[in-house]
């Protein structure tokens, strides 16, 4: 396994998620998403966070499947028609599914996925504390907030698997009824966890202060080092950065959906395109060291 | 003679909205070196005086105050400036909660987090934290994830922390309130060498007085936010025996109760005071319990141990106990990618009897219990629950029949008042709300736990005691047969816990039956009828509280320990007091009762 966190400087740690979640929000082409997508999964793998992301799948799968049916019920452009209903219903008015808005719900999916996923990926390669480190000294206090609100996040999957058990046996029934039952049987979890976790920043924010948070200017205890491998790896994200500007100006990054979707086998320059953007985004992945044993 | 290390003058703080002061004229000093124990019942307000004395109290809470706090002569912070560097760097301070005071997520990132606030060099942090962490032993979780560490080795690394910024005074919030027997016991030694083999200054909060009076040069109690008494731990006893009977260790307690004009305040004074007694009132008392255990020896080997003998081998003595309520048969539990945690354990409680779990952290206790509430199933033997193998429950049937509460309060607690609190409980197992019924029922369950006043508070503003008896309230008013409680005296003063106890018994009374995990040994001896010692996922010993805390020497009470060579029954209070007028009058040249 190749570590990121041993190899690069915090920045760069920073910076390639970001670029990545740029890319992908630049782009409603199936065949760049689902390349953004793949190359992201490969940087959660190396740094050995992609067993951690599978698990929370469980949590965004839901998110997913509700973007992609509302999507579904809502979008009635695109000519292939799938089903066409009869009734009149309640604000969405006649059904009409077309194979097109299938197509588009399962792209703005992908497309969703991809960014949380890079988040995941910022969360695998960059440690906390150096995270921490580098936002404290660039901004200050803010840090506190970005790093209290980490924690809430981190609080929130913990403790959340607690208060359903204690909900439990106070006679919440998390797996009973309908969709809306089951939903409905959350929200008291999701009120303590809330309240909880709010608590728990304040402990910690007072931590904080009480050993001289924001007295002044800070030091660091390991010092960040710039290496070749983070000049390499960031020129290879500004030629990415900048190629993907020109690709979305020429419209390469476009995706004709309605009324028909558009050939996405046939365009050569399409696929040299592709190759381009992916062999330089593999560089900072690729580039990692090996882990010490 | 120089400056005290700290001095507070004339300090009154009050809370932002708050009509009463929580710290009210406070006037009071600490010399170089001192270790100070500050005591008091449950919001009296030591926390916020010791909060006051490094700035956090009124930077950080906000709050109108008045007087000054000195360091060696100088204010220590001025009010209203925003930098509190020198607060800080001469006065640390650690609190109760070792999770929510970790801000780092590496063992050596936390220790160099303060040095880092301070631009300290990097060369200088270097050695700093090697020092530390040579000091307080954390050389081995040097690179472990401090959410990985066990709650004393947090603790640990809390203190470890702010030691590395070399304060003067290092001031601790109920520090070992979240931790078992043991690791609240390594934190007390590691406090007792900054004290004296550095010569730190310490200030201690601490709740169980039993274990810490012995190492402070003095008390200062406070009550309502003033100082009540400040002074030697001698006085501190007849002071407190005299205002406060609630701050007493269970030691003394025995003495005062007994009508004694001495009061030891550890079980070393304690037993010298009883051996110094008259010889042979002492060893009267010895015959006289040395008969009493030979008649019950004999007893057992009676016709009542023969028919005992007959039903344990036809399986039925549990008749002669009572009705099993819950039972773990063999049962086999592991966590996912974990070893068992239980190991065939065989466990029975029965019906109107308060059972206390008592164990290291880490045997299986919590396991257990969540297994009585359904909430695990076993991997191998079965649990019944009211009859009912819990293999085909879940948890949420049992609601209204069996109140679990968890470690955690707060996880009980989301509405705007206590009352809502109750009412939705009450919703959840199909009982009634608004009724006058209901609201009857309500009340009186709130009433009985001393908190109806704070009916249409939030209850997440309350005090730590509060918020566990309101979380407790929200389980009582499903009207539930048996209360599972996961360490309910965690945190809890000598008078919450003597409420808690007695309420607890007047449940059982009424038919109830409660199982406790605690700690606390003196809270098992004085409310439980069946004490369990659990280790590595088995049941290693159990029965009354005079058999279990009689046998051994380190689970046992302050009043087993005193009294351990004279008489084999004494565990509770009442029985060290009852001995102790035996002595008196057997020392007197009256006859001995």
């Amino acid at each position: 396994m190749r570590n990121p966190a041993l190899t690069y400087h915090a920045s760069t740690l920073v910076l390639y998620p970001l670029l990545l979640v740029i890319l992908s929000l630049m782009t409603q082409h199936p065949l760049f998403l689902a390349m953004m997508l793949s190359v992201i999964m490969f940087g959660l793998w190396m740094a050995g966070g992609l067993g951690k992301f599978m698990y929370t799948m469980r949590f965004i799968l839901p998110l997913l499947l509700l973007i992609l049916l509302l999507n579904i019920l809502i979008n009635k452009n695109g000519a292939t028609v799938l089903y066409k209903g009869d009734v009149d219903l309640f604000v969405i008015g006649k059904l009409r599914i077309t194979l097109e808005a299938v197509t588009y719900g399962v792209v703005m999916a992908v497309r969703m996925l991809a960014v949380v996923a890079a988040f995941a990926m910022y969360m695998a390669w960059l440690p906390g504390d150096r995270a921490f480190a580098l936002f404290a000294k660039l901004a200050g206090r803010s840090a506190v907030t970005t790093m209290l609100a980490s924690r809430l996040i981190t609080y929130l999957g913990e403790q959340s698997e607690q208060v359903r058990d204690v909900m439990k046996t106070r006679g919440v029934r998390f797996e009973q009824g309908g969709l809306w039952k089951r939903l409905n049987a959350h929200r008291p979890l999701l009120n303590v966890v809330l309240i909880s976790s709010l608590e728990g920043s304040w402990s910690v924010a007072e931590a904080m202060e009480a050993r001289g948070f924001g007295q002044g200017k800070r030091s660091s205890y390991q010092r960040e080092r710039w290496s070749l491998r983070d000049l390499v790896a960031s020129l290879a994200m500004l030629v990415a950065l900048v190629t993907g500007i020109l690709f979305s100006a020429q419209d390469v990054l476009g995706y004709e959906f309605y009324p028909r979707m558009q050939s996405l086998v046939l365009d050569a320059s399409l696929w040299l395109n592709l190759a381009v953007l992916t062999l330089l985004l593999l560089i900072p992945p690729v580039l990692t060291k090996r882990r010490r044993s | 003679m120089g400056y005290p290390e700290l001095h507070v003058e004339d300090l009154t703080y009050f809370y932002p909205d708050a009509s009463r002061p929580t710290l009210d004229g406070i006037n009071w000093q600490v010399q170089r070196g001192e270790f100070v124990l500050l005591v008091g019942t449950s919001g009296c307000g030591k926390s916020t005086f010791l909060r006051a004395l490094n700035g956090l109290v009124p930077e950080f809470y906000g709050g109108k105050i008045a007087g000054r706090v000195q360091f060696r002569g100088r204010p220590l912070y001025k009010p209203g400036q925003r930098n509190n560097s020198a607060a800080t760097l001469h006065v640390g301070m650690v609190f109760q909660d070792p999770e929510r005071q970790l801000v780092m997520t590496e063992v050596e990132r936390e220790i160099a987090f303060g040095l880092e606030n301070f631009g300290v060099e990097q060369r200088e942090m270097g050695r700093r934290v090697a020092e530390v962490m040579s000091f307080f032993d954390l050389t081995e979780l040097r690179n472990k994830r401090t959410a990985d560490l066990s709650g004393g080795e947090k603790q640990r690394v809390a203190i470890a922390s702010v030691m590395a910024l070399q304060p003067d005074v290092l001031l601790l919030d109920e520090p070992t309130s979240q931790l078992d027997p043991g690791h609240a016991q390594e934190i007390l030694d590691l406090l007792k060498r900054l004290n004296e083999e550095l010569g730190i200054t310490v200030v201690l909060v601490e709740q169980r007085l039993d274990r810490v009076l012995h190492l402070a040069d003095r008390i200062t109690a406070l009550d309502q936010g003033r100082i009540e008494y400040d002074g030697s731990a001698a006085g501190f006893a007849q002071y407190a025996a005299e205002r406060q009977p609630d701050l007493l260790p269970p030691v003394t307690k025995v003495f005062v109760e007994a009508g004694s004009s001495e009061l030891p305040l550890t079980v070393k004074e304690a037993r010298q005071t009883v051996m110094g007694m008259h010889a042979a009132a002492l060893q009267q008392l010895r015959e006289t319990a040395e008969q009493a255990r030979s008649q019950s020896r004999n007893a057992k080997v009676g016709w009542s141990g023969f028919w005992l003998g007959v039903k344990r081998m036809l399986g039925r003595e549990d008749e002669q106990a009572g009705t099993v309520l819950l039972q773990a048969k063999q049962v086999r539990f592991a966590y996912p990618k974990r070893d068992d945690v239980l190991k065939g354990i065989d466990a029975k409680v029965y019906q109107g009897e308060i059972t206390a779990m008592l164990g290291a952290n880490g045997t299986g206790k919590s396991t257990l219990l969540r297994h009585f509430a359904a909430l695990l199933r076993p991997d191998l033997g079965h649990v019944t629950v009211l009859g009912t193998d819990t293999k085909t429950l879940d948890a949420a049937d049992l609601a209204g029949r069996i109140g679990y509460l968890s470690q955690n309060p707060g996880d009980y607690l989301f509405h705007e008042t206590l009352w809502q609190e109750c009412e939705f409980s009450r919703q959840l197992v199909g009982l009634s709300v608004g009724d006058r019924d209901a609201e009857a029922e309500i009340a009186e369950v709130l009433n009985r736990l001393g908190i109806l006043g704070y009916r249409d508070s939030n209850p997440r503003d309350l005090s730590g005691g509060e918020r566990q008896r309101a979380a407790l309230a929200t389980v009582l008013v499903q009207k539930p047969q048996a209360l599972l409680l996961d360490e309910p005296t965690r945190g809890l003063d000598a008078g919450q816990k003597e409420r808690l106890g007695e309420w607890l018994q007047g449940f059982t009374e009424g038919g109830g039956t409660v199982v406790l995990i605690t700690h606390d040994m003196e809270f098992a001896a004085e409310y439980a009828q069946h004490v369990m010692l659990i280790d590595d996922g088995v049941v290693v010993a159990e029965g009354t509280p005079q058999e279990m805390f009689t046998r051994g020497m380190f689970y046992s009470t302050q009043v087993a320990r005193v009294f351990r060579d004279i008489n084999h029954t004494a565990v509770r209070t009442i029985d060290g007091t009852r001995l102790l007028k035996e002595l008196q009058a057997g020392t007197k040249g009256e006859p001995v009762l």
